[in-house]
């Protein structure tokens, strides 16, 4: 994390003690302002955990119900983002248990297009418009749909999300080695499904 | 640096977390070795292709329909005093009913028992019989003592929200 990002981070997290310090002793406005500020993170960890954005709405709104239901229970006020973090993991969790049950998309094995770039990756530089095509958005995001739900979450608070580690240890939990850990596994696995999809092109 | 070593930084060196030596030793290794290069580029796209992607905001109006949610669900769950009325409202009707039914069970002497001596103790099961309250008036003025309890709790002051 640069200074400059460090310096943001900690006010932020100094604003969000600060409201939560109001929202505590019951104050509407305080509890409202909370909301606002701490809104982004827990949409970007709801939304990475549930992978579909009106679940993670629906998320969102369960995790600041249980939070305000439940304000009294946070008793340090600068661990107000963990705190909120765990009210949100937990209602993601509860959505999931029922989710699952849903049947998921079938998964189309052929990325074309990633294998491209990987082909132009060897050689040079790689085109910030080919990486940002429809068809490679598709190819990827599916890759990385097949991913075990703890590596699939990791790496998209990472990259897309262009959380910090030290962030994504305190939206999940963890700690900074295990961010560490599952970012290598999730982006082993990709490199392995695409090694291997390399293989079934080039086989007669 | 072997190709298992060089391959065990991609992580940290994706992510800019590898040491100046790190990247160094790595930089080099990559650039004499085409099977860690075509291994690296693997790791690399999937990783461009999400960072293209772009984190999308929390949409238009969420953070007004959360905290309007939480207002909303904390004003119709029943405070921690009024649970308690609540429950010690039920308690106290479930102990009354069982005393009454009690009560009836060993005072009670239903018709017939001693109707066929027509002895004057029999008139008198039946002259207490008669005296006895009905177990439907038991329970209707149990349920009737109802009422006035909910209007009490009713008038409990609420958690007020601001504005709402």
């Amino acid at each position: 994390m640069t200074r400059e990002a460090l310096r943001t981070a900690n006010q932020e997290s100094e604003d969000l003690a600060a409201v939560a310090v109001r929202a505590r002793a019951g104050e509407a406005e305080g509890f409202r302002e909370l909301v606002a500020l701490s809104l982004p993170r827990i949409y970007r960890l709801a939304r990475r955990i549930v992978a579909d954005s009106d679940e993670a709405d629906d998320v969102v709104q369960e995790t600041y119900i249980r939070a305000w239901a439940r304000i009294g229970e946070l008793r340090d006020p600068t661990a107000a983002a963990a705190w909120l973090s765990r009210i949100a993991r937990n209602a993601a969790r509860d959505r999931l248990r029922w989710w699952k049950r849903r049947p998921r998309a079938a998964f189309d094995e052929t990325s074309p297009a990633l294998l491209d770039l990987v082909a132009q990756g060897q050689r040079g530089p790689l085109p910030d418009e080919a990486l940002a095509s429809a068809q490679v958005r598709a190819e990827v995001a599916a890759h990385v749909a097949a991913l075990p739900d703890k590596h699939r979450v990791v790496l998209l608070l990472r990259e897309v999300d262009g959380m910090s580690y030290e962030e994504i240890a305190e939206a999940l939990g963890i700690a900074i080695g295990t961010v560490e850990s599952r970012l290598h596994r999730a982006r082993a696995a990709l490199a392995r499904r695409l090694a291997r999809l390399a293989r079934e092109e080039t086989r007669p | 640096m072997s190709c298992r070593e060089s391959q065990r930084l991609f992580s940290r060196y994706l992510d800019e977390r590898a040491s100046e030596r790190e990247r160094a030793a790595l930089d080099a290794h990559v650039a004499g070795c085409a099977r860690c290069r075509a291994e690296l580029a693997r790791w690399l796209v999937p990783s461009r292709a999400l960072r293209a992607l772009g984190a999308a905001p929390p949409p238009d109006g969420l953070a007004e329909n959360s905290w309007r949610a939480a207002f909303a669900a904390a004003s119709r769950a029943p405070s921690f005093e009024e649970g308690f009325v609540w429950a010690a409202r039920r308690i106290a009707a479930a102990g009354a009913l069982t005393a009454a039914l009690v009560w009836i069970g060993l005072f009670w002497r239903g018709p017939g028992l001693d109707s066929d001596s027509g002895s004057s103790a029999g008139d008198a099961a039946l002259a207490e019989l008669a005296s006895a309250p009905d177990v439907t008036e038991v329970a209707m003025s149990l349920w009737a003592a109802e009422p006035a309890a909910e209007a009490a709790s009713e008038a409990m002051p609420e958690r007020t929200v601001d504005g709402e």
